[in-house]
């Protein structure tokens, strides 16, 4: 399942999209938790009973904001848990 | 006065929680068939757009929670704006000449002031709600495209009642949506009931 967090404003498009196929029984030991430095990754067990990495939902609504400091701008080349998550399961549309 | 009796049932799975999405992706199914693929809440606080496989399980999601703009509230907005019943709202968008440009389909404030706006410029009511209700379908149409529209498309929540929305939501796409007798404002409601029935068949089959 490909489970798409955020939202679409007046400013573009920002989701982060998890692959759960790709994240259930991580082969990177649930990096994603603490690579992210807003700590916004948590698992959770879904409704068809995986345990999967999906984006705590206060984080939800605020992404662009969020991951602001992740971006180039904030002086990364490449995203920390996109690094992180070896399966490759984490996208962001932006 | 006296009271019934009270019969106490236990519900063995009265503490598990189902997301939304899941069960309007197993209400559509239920509904719709099971060649339902691509679904589209459009509910009264926000709006989803579902993939989902023949037995109703979700295989992509994308959920728009975080403003109005293609929801249920968004419409209530504009029903009261021109004080006309939301129920009518559908039917009067093409009581039209021709059709009209959409106003903001990023917000709902941008599109009530821009509905104002049309007012004072001498649009009739009809042509003011016509130009919301295509605002309102490329809202959702974006969200959907972003999943990707399948052949099997259905549509639940409230808004799946308002043909101005509905139709012009089919002509954006190129797809029509498949009809369903069932209410399908308690998609997800049924979906919810699904699991239950499915959970409860399993303890007892245990």
């Amino acid at each position: 399942m490909i489970a798409n967090y955020g939202y679409k404003d007046g400013s573009g498009e920002y989701y982060i999209s998890i692959d759960t196929d790709k994240c259930i029984g991580c082969a990177a030991e649930r990096a994603c938790l603490t690579a992210c430095p807003k700590q916004m990754f948590e698992i959770i067990t879904d409704d068809y009973d995986d345990e999967v990495a999906w984006i705590k939902k206060p984080n939800c609504r605020t992404l662009s904001y969020d991951c602001a400091d992740c971006k180039p701008s904030g002086g990364y080349t490449s995203l920390p848990c996109m690094t992180a998550c070896t399966p490759g399961a984490i996208k962001h549309s932006w | 006065m006296s009271s019934a009796p009270v019969t106490v049932v236990n519900v063995p799975f009265a503490h598990k929680a189902i997301t939304e999405i899941a069960c309007h992706a197993r209400g559509a199914n239920y509904m719709g068939g099971n060649g339902v693929r691509t679904i589209l809440d459009m509910g009264g606080q926000d709006c989803k757009a579902i993939h989902c496989d023949e037995k109703g399980k979700v295989t992509n999601f994308l959920m728009n929670d975080k403003c109005a703009a293609g929801t249920g509230r968004g419409m209530e907005v504009i029903s009261d704006l021109m004080q006309i019943p939301i129920a009518e709202l559908g039917p009067r968008s093409f009581d039209i000449d021709a059709d009209v440009d959409a106003v903001s389909s990023v917000c709902v404030v941008f599109a009530k002031s821009e509905a104002l706006g049309l007012l004072k410029a001498g649009y009739t009511k009809n042509k003011v709600i016509a130009a919301y209700c295509q605002a309102m379908a490329e809202r959702v149409v974006s969200l959907l495209e972003r999943i990707g529209v399948e052949e099997g498309f259905f549509i639940t929540g409230g808004i799946a009642k308002n043909p101005g929305v509905v139709k012009r939501i089919e002509k954006l796409l190129g797809i029509k949506a498949i009809d369903t007798k069932v209410d399908s404002q308690i998609a997800g409601a049924l979906g919810a009931a699904l699991f239950g029935y499915t959970l409860m068949s399993k303890k007892a089959a245990a």
